[in-house]
């Protein structure tokens, strides 16, 4: 009930929606247990279908219906066919997935069909990820819901301490951080190249801590009721390559492409040798860069990281062999610079409005000349300098001294209470209580 | 039950360190908070705690930029402060002259209002907050407070949360010994350069378009025009209107002079919210002072800082100006 709530509080009418998938997967699954041979694949189809249906029909069909204008415009035919005035159910892709996974593994038998119309309802819309993630699978969430969840003073402190840690990246980094890359997006035309780089550089710390920061909240929370969910992040911004990148960012996307896609579409081809997993790669990331938002910059922005991944496939032996005699530390720390910067250079497209103003920006960040805009008061700027020194610190610590130094887990009390005073006194002193949802809300 | 009293025990000791935290953060930092000599918070402590100036200039960046409150008070022998703030609207002058006219009766007030001040805009409620740290000061204070926040007056009792985001900004006005928009000003903010040509694409509409945020509806109280082929329609904020309209009726019980005036553009620009700011003024018979579109200014880039504001010589010539008409209109004898 208080998931169905959660979801009501935003447009209650789309409730409607996910319980129709509900519905249709729930039954599907059934069937998809008991029948044997051909209907078992009809009955996937008809869930997929379903699920992938309403989510083009919310997601992609203005996306479509724009650019099947701008073909037929071409011809100077006039598109006939009207755009829906409607807004995108909340969560929609990330919960769409979540119950195609639930489809897909009772078909390929490795999950049991869920019985209980209430259990698997909650399994779709359990609300600490409903909106935004993490993308659950029915082996990891489901049986937790049969188990009994009694007081656990551990796992409600370890939850509390994972949901302060997101309250902190969300109001005191990621929307002190948006003030200035909102500001230079929002006037990128008149912006100098200086300028233009420092809101992408920026960009990169307000993506990461916003989406992470939900991702804490949602696993802290849900820790606290008695729920494992699964990580999300791991120290993305070390990432020796990209191919590393997104196994430690968004790591519940990731893993759902891989099992779902990737490798099925590698099977499929595999007598096309190295080929099948080129192609396996190129399709996975144009439909992951699609997946985040019907736009032609999102289908970039995972073109682009296709490529590279691709690129990093083919080019493996020869890496391996060339950077044999170079020492490791410079190895690593060269392919986190250059990792870092290729994300700082694919968020572009992901941030802009545009194809055109992403060009734009990239071009005026080539050029890197003109003044170094602070805006005003300076002192946002300041902030912002300061908090990604802490968040990269952080990061730090938790890539290369995780067991060794220990902020909220310190054995020490008056150190740990220390870190939590630090915490929330940093929320309350700086944070920005008005910065709006957090991004990938949109998704 | 062991493990609910252990982890309740916890919580409260850490709520009790808070909240000693939390004053002592208070005590250490008040002082230091109005000592400030420029900036932002300072121009609002001014105008709420020590202003006794026969003339006010009270406005967003129009106000703080334009007017030389040094150049009028060495040409009209009176003492002068401009306590524009960048960004602010009505929802900001109204608590404002209203705190002020508690324990002062200023001669004049000019209220240099932007051409689309009665436009609705979320970020006008948003910027309330600068209004935190005089939380509790009086009832049109808090009411703005609240106008940002609905629970911003419990928050209040946090001093941590009431000076939000002010440490940065005190920090660098204490260590910045900058002229502008200080004590030594009077409140004048000057720009120098022109930058009008590289700015001017991003207009004063689409600058003010990006102000609005979607959301916050509910504020909006009356819709008055659609464009049917651009879809666009406009907002009016009744509040703004009711805040200017009960400004007017008590400056004129209380026999203070208000001239209201809105500054030059370097583009011409026209739009429903000008054309019905200028009707109310007239209906209301106040003295308004329309200059958004003088050809004397616009499009003489030699005068702009950027497109909506004036560089210092501009400011220095309007400044000469109002302070013409204000003789002329005899606001000061």
């Amino acid at each position: 009930m208080s998931s169905c709530y959660f979801y009501m509080a935003y447009i209650p009418v789309y409730i409607l929606i996910l319980g129709f998938t509900i519905v249709i997967d729930y039954f599907a699954g059934i069937y998809l247990e008991e029948k044997k041979g051909k209907s078992r694949k009809l009955f996937l189809i008809l869930s997929l279908v379903a699920n992938i249906g309403i989510l083009c029909i919310f997601k992609y069909y203005n996306f479509i219906n724009e650019n099947l204008s701008l073909l037929l415009g071409t011809f100077s035919v006039n598109n006939p066919i009207p755009y829906l005035k409607i807004l995108l159910p909340i969560g929609l892709s990330f919960h769409t997935f979540q119950a195609m996974s639930y489809t897909i593994e009772v078909y390929r038998g490795s999950q049991k069909a869920e019985r209980n119309f209430g259990i698997y309802a909650l399994y779709v819309m359990f609300y600490p990820q409903l909106v935004a993630g993490p993308i659950e699978r029915p082996q990891n969430l489901l049986h937790q819901f049969y188990e009994k969840h009694q007081f656990n003073y551990a796992r409600i402190v370890d939850g509390l301490k994972q949901m302060l840690k997101g309250f902190v990246k969300k109001v005191v980094i990621a929307d002190r951080v948006a003030i200035y890359v909102d500001t230079i997006y929002s006037t990128s035309d008149i912006q100098s190249g200086k300028t233009l780089a420092c809101a992408a550089f920026f960009f990169a710390f307000q993506i990461y801590c916003d989406f992470s920061a939900y991702s804490d909240i949602a696993i802290g929370s849900a820790r606290v009721m008695g729920f494992d969910l699964m990580s999300n992040f791991n120290t993305p911004f070390f990432s020796r390559s990209v191919t590393d990148f997104w196994r430690r960012w968004h790591m519940s996307l990731t893993t759902w492409f891989n099992d779902y896609l990737f490798t099925p579409i590698t099977i499929s081809k595999r007598d096309w040798g190295k080929y099948a997993v080129v192609f396996a790669l190129l399709v996975t990331f144009f439909i992951s860069g699609l997946w985040h938002g019907a736009a032609w910059t999102f289908v970039l922005f995972g073109v682009f990281n296709g490529m590279a991944v691709t690129l990093e496939f083919l080019t493996k032996k020869i890496r391996k062999k060339l950077f044999k005699s170079l020492p490791q530390p410079l190895v690593e720390t060269v392919g986190i610079t250059l990792t870092f910067l290729f994300a700082c250079f694919t968020w572009v497209f992901f941030r802009a409005k545009s194809v055109g103003q992403a060009t734009d920006i990239l071009k005026t960040i080539a050029k890197f000349k003109g003044p170094l805009y602070v805006g005003y008061p300076k002192d946002n700027f300041y902030y912002s300098i300061l908090f990604i020194f802490l968040v990269l610190l952080y990061e730090f610590k938790e890539e290369f001294f995780k067991t060794t130094v220990k902020l909220f887990h310190n054995n020490n009390m008056a150190l740990r209470y220390l870190c939590y005073v630090i915490a929330i006194v940093l929320i309350l002193l700086f944070g920005v209580f008005n910065g709006g949802q957090f991004i990938y809300f949109q998704f | 039950m062991k493990g609910v009293l252990h982890l309740l025990k916890k919580l409260l000791a850490l709520i009790i360190i808070i909240v000693i935290v939390d004053q002592l953060f208070g005590l250490c930092f008040t002082p230091i908070f109005f000592k400030q000599v420029r900036g932002k918070f300072f121009t609002t402590s001014y105008a709420l705690k020590t202003t006794k100036d026969d003339i006010l200039v009270i406005g967003a960046s129009h106000a703080a930029q334009h007017f030389d409150a040094k150049l009028m008070e060495s040409k009209m022998g009176v003492s002068v402060f401009n306590l524009g703030n960048q960004k602010q609207s009505m929802l900001y002058y109204y608590p404002l002259i209203k705190s002020i006219l508690l324990r002062h009766k200023p001669k004049v007030i000019i209220l240099t209002l932007e051409p689309d001040e009665l436009q609705y805009s979320t970020s006008d409620y948003d910027v309330l907050s600068i209004f935190l740290p005089y939380c509790g000061s009086n009832s049109y204070i808090d009411s703005a407070i609240t106008l940002s926040d609905k629970t911003a007056k419990f928050k209040c009792l946090s001093n941590l949360y009431r000076y939000n985001s002010t440490l940065g900004y005190v920090f660098l006005y204490l260590i910045d010994k900058s002229y502008n928009k200080s004590i030594y000003s009077l409140g004048f903010d000057p720009q120098y350069g022109n930058n009008c040509k590289r700015s001017n694409a991003s207009n004063f509409t689409q600058a003010h378009a990006a102000k609005s945020k979607p959301g916050g509806v509910e504020a909006i109280h009356f819709k008055t025009s659609v464009d049917a082929n651009k879809k666009i329609v406009s907002h009016f904020d009744s509040l703004k209107i009711k805040y200017l309209v009960n400004i007017i009726s008590e400056l004129k019980q209380k026999n203070i002079k208000l001239l209201v005036v809105t500054t030059p553009l370097y583009e011409i620009h026209n739009s429903i919210y000008a054309d019905s700011l200028s009707r109310l003024l007239t209906s209301k018979k106040v003295a308004f002072i329309n200059r958004t579109n003088d050809k004397t200014y616009s499009q003489n880039c030699d005068l702009f800082y950027d497109a909506n504001h004036l560089n210092i010589k501009g400011a220095d010539m309007f400044t000469n100006m109002i302070v013409d008409s204000l003789k002329s209109k005899t606001f000061i004898k």
